[in-house]
């Protein structure tokens, strides 16, 4: 490992460690109201108020929703980047490049509105997606996961009685829950979706311990075969296809639509990352012991197993987590992307093509992007490099 | 080989119908109504009666007025007839007050009367009476019911009546059983699969061009892109990468890999851009207009493809290097990696014993050995190549596949996304069967475990 690579990859992590905190704090820094306002009657801290008025937590006073800063009389300290990511320079209509417009360190876009701050709110809204995005893929892939590693292709065995009762109660299940009151909303039928795999898989635990018959024969359920065949299943499309149909089904835009969509399409990836931890982590000799002390499943997965697993995970969900920024931001160069007043990389970008002079608009985004997906690859290479060393 | 390839193809008939019904799935969940962009702009201003006969008459020439599937599941105040509605109002006012768990007859009663008298009304009553047959809840539809009776007496008291029958029927009993309702073949999903199997796939819903002509033409293209891209490039990535591990020892190779890293992880669309601002206008420098103006390929395309696609062949230049220089950044290092990995192979060492030459060593022995590894390689890169055609082409403007998928979903286009998708199933299933046949080939062994 020479030192050429190992301080390019202590480069890479400052620069992601970078994202993330400008992605959180970056908002204080752009915005209209400025810094510090001294009138006659108080000093108070506009942008610090208004900041935390949009993370919930103190709600600044209602007649600041309107208010025009610029307007404002007193001694003011501006902000660092006196421009909201929102607000529309009207002398910069049309954009102009940071050459001609001297208050806009990066130039203005072609509905006037600053490209720096704009750079900024695109790291916020990219850190919601992903983190959004991740809570869907972690539910996922953990839950089929844990079953098919732990059960195998042996452990599950259930008798008919057993299986036909699981086979009828899931479809009464299914048939109250997603047909007879169906409400049509998205956000209810993913909790619908929750709901059953949970209920599901009490039923699974319920019947083992009711209908136990030992003279009856048991069938093996072989759930590592049938993940493995979902995975062949999913990995002979081309997802970028399946995105985007997905995307153009979708009711409304949004954060959290477009979240749910990559959650969705991106789960296969851990669950197979996932898959083979868990059997290699199940292989250990404290495990069957655990079994033979007559711990019951519940208890060895989530007390024994699942602690060991964390510390591994965190490299899958580092590669996950930046294909998804840039992947949202494709989508949001090709038109089809988030609400119309969210602002992000691939969104400027986009504004690139309709004027072709305005390399402002091309460069800057694309080199986050390209640094983003540098630094993943360079932590990717040098995580590769120390596992084979290891071994 | 042959009984191998009619199994293949055995399988992919079998499973066209489930990717159909996939595709035919995730259309008919679209918020998008089907009828209404089949209908012309101009008939949107016409009155409520003349407009329902229209969209009758379109939803039956286009056999959108049969249900979706075989069968249905549904609460058991469901009743067939449901199905055999076709304006989207009527069937949005049943539905609703079905999920309240109404009686079915009570509502048919009630909707009868409120058309029947809605078209001889007087004006303020038509009014009232379109209202409620828009309204969804039952609480609306008492206070317009309630607001009648200032217009008219008579039929207020017959409303009224009907509405306490249908308040009456509200039982829980109709949620808590279900109702299969059989359709027979007689539905759109029998439909397309007929369609499917004597290769007719509709019309295009954006301009009523047949939709095979459409993606035949886009897919000729991109397929010439693709194609073009990826066997100029492979044999340079093979010759770069079996130089890099021959030469191993010198200082160039690692400032090659470094740069090969970094051209990776550039972002295709970001890359395309770039080269679209800076190379192909004299905007920035005269020296830098290297590659033509991104002009109207279709225009030129659909008056004779062939002879418009030889003219304006120079316009493909540029993706076909964008495309060309990514995918070596990537290729180049994956082939580095393997032939490094059989350079390590014990061996190797006999012949670097015998006193073979580096050059021979590389490739001749360890190129073979990771032959087949590259057709892996060469396979899904074609058919992830599809995918970033999208960009490509939407970048460069040219009428390929990915540009007109694109152009379907935002436009609602649904035959032409169908036939996409069935497209690209059959084409990636032939791309890897070709790829085993061909891997079969180069290594033997494989015939032994997994002719599949």
């Amino acid at each position: 490992m020479n030192k050429f690579n190992l301080w390019s990859y202590r480069l890479a992590w400052i620069y992601l460690v970078l994202i993330f905190v400008v992605g959180l704090i970056g908002p204080l820094f752009t915005s209209n109201a400025p810094w510090k306002l001294e009138t006659s009657q108080q000093t108070i801290y506009p942008a610090w108020q208004s900041y935390l008025d949009e993370l919930g937590i103190k709600n600044a006073p209602e007649s600041w929703e309107l208010k025009d800063w610029k307007a404002e009389t007193g001694i003011k300290t501006e902000n660092l980047i006196p421009y909201d990511p929102t607000y529309l320079d009207l002398t910069a209509v049309g954009g102009k490049s940071p050459s001609e417009a001297s208050n806009h360190l990066l130039g203005t876009d072609l509905y006037g509105r600053d490209v720096l701050s704009g750079l900024i709110e695109g790291c916020r809204v990219s850190l919601y997606i992903g983190f959004q995005s991740l809570f869907f893929i972690l539910l996922f892939a953990f839950l089929f996961s844990i079953l098919s590693a732990y059960y195998g292709n042996e452990s599950l065995k259930l008798n008919a009685l057993q299986i036909s009762s699981i086979v009828i109660l899931s479809c009464i299940l299914a048939y109250y829950l997603f047909v007879a009151f169906n409400s049509g909303r998205l956000f209810i039928l993913v909790i619908k979706l929750i709901l059953f795999l949970i209920v599901l898989l009490a039923i699974v635990y319920l019947s083992k311990s009711i209908f136990v018959f030992p003279r009856l024969k048991k069938f093996k359920i072989p759930l590592d075969k049938l993940g493995l065949k979902f995975y062949e299943l999913y990995s002979s499309i081309p997802s970028l296809i399946l995105l985007l149909i997905l995307i153009g089904i979708q009711s409304s835009k949004g954060i959290f639509n477009l979240s749910l969509i990559f959650g969705v399409l991106i789960w296969p990836i851990l669950y197979r990352y996932l898959r083979i931890e868990f059997q290699q982590e199940k292989a250990k000799n404290s495990y069957l012991s655990y079994q033979n002390m007559g711990y019951n499943d519940f208890r060895i997965i989530f007390i024994h197993l699942l602690p060991n697993i964390i510390k591994t995970i965190i490299n899958p969900l580092i590669f996950i987590f930046i294909s998804i920024i840039i992947t949202e931001a494709t989508l949001s160069f090709l038109g089809l992307g988030l609400e119309d007043d969210i602002i992000s990389w691939g969104k400027i970008l986009a504004q690139a093509r309709q004027r072709i002079d305005a390399w402002w608009l091309v460069l800057f985004p694309g080199l986050l992007l390209f640094l983003t997906l540098y630094s993943l690859n360079i932590i990717a290479k040098y995580w590769q490099v120390d596992k084979s060393i290891l071994k | 080989m042959i009984l191998f390839i009619l199994k293949r193809l055995f399988y992919l008939l079998i499973s066209i119908p489930l990717v159909v019904l996939i595709g035919f799935l995730l259309i008919k969940s679209s918020p998008v109504d089907q009828v209404e962009r089949l209908i012309d702009q101009g008939e949107f201003s016409l009155n409520n009666e003349e407009y329902a006969r229209i969209y009758k008459k379109t939803a039956r020439d286009h056999g959108l007025h049969l249900p979706h599937f075989y069968f249905s599941l549904g609460t058991s105040n469901y009743k067939s007839d449901f199905h055999q509605f076709i304006l989207p109002n009527k069937k949005q006012f049943y539905k609703k007050l079905l999920s309240a768990s109404y009686g079915f007859q009570e509502i048919d009663q009630l909707y009868n009367l409120v058309s029947e008298k809605g078209a001889f009304a007087q004006k303020e009553t038509k009014n009232l009476l379109s209202k409620i047959l828009v309204s969804s809840e039952i609480e609306k539809i008492s206070h317009l019911v309630q607001k009648v009776e200032l217009e008219d007496p008579s039929l207020f008291s017959q409303l009224n009546s009907l509405l306490t029958n249908l308040k009456n029927s509200k039982s829980v009993w109709y949620k808590i059983f279900p109702k299969l309702i059989w359709h027979g073949t007689h539905n759109q999903y029998h439909q397309s699969i007929k369609n499917v199997f004597s290769f007719d796939l509709g019309q295009s819903m954006r301009d009523g061009r047949s939709v095979g002509s459409k993606i035949w033409q886009s897919f000729l293209l991109t397929f010439m892109m693709i194609v073009l891209a990826f066997f100029s490039c492979f044999p340079i990535a093979i010759w770069l990468g079996k130089k890099m591990v021959i030469y191993e020892k010198k200082n160039w190779p690692k400032i090659v890999e470094t740069l090969l890293f970094m051209l990776a992880s550039i972002p295709l669309f970001w890359f395309a851009t770039m080269a679209l601002s800076f190379f192909t206008t004299p905007e920035y420098s005269k020296w830098l207009n290297i590659f033509p103006n991104v002009s109207n390929f279709d225009m030129h395309l659909s008056r004779n493809f062939w002879k418009g696609l030889i003219n304006n062949i120079h316009q493909l230049i540029l993706p076909v290097l964008c495309i060309i220089l990514l995918e070596l950044a990537i290729v180049t290092r994956q082939v580095v990696n393997l032939l490094k990995k059989e350079s390590n192979l014990p061996y190797m060492d006999t012949a670097r014993m015998k006193g073979l030459s580096s050059s021979k060593i590389v490739e001749k022995h360890a190129y073979k050995s990771a032959r087949i590894q590259m057709i892996t390689m060469m396979t899904s890169g074609i058919i992830s190549a599809l995918s970033g055609s999208v960009v490509i082409e939407y970048i460069f403007n040219i009428p390929g596949i990915g540009r007109l998928l694109l152009d379907s979903i935002k436009f609602s286009d649904w035959p032409v996304l169908l036939g996409i998708i069935l497209l690209i199933y059959i084409l990636s299933n032939i791309i890897i069967t070709i790829s085993d046949i061909i891997s079969q080939k180069f290594d033997p062994r494989l015939k032994l475990f997994g002719n599949e």
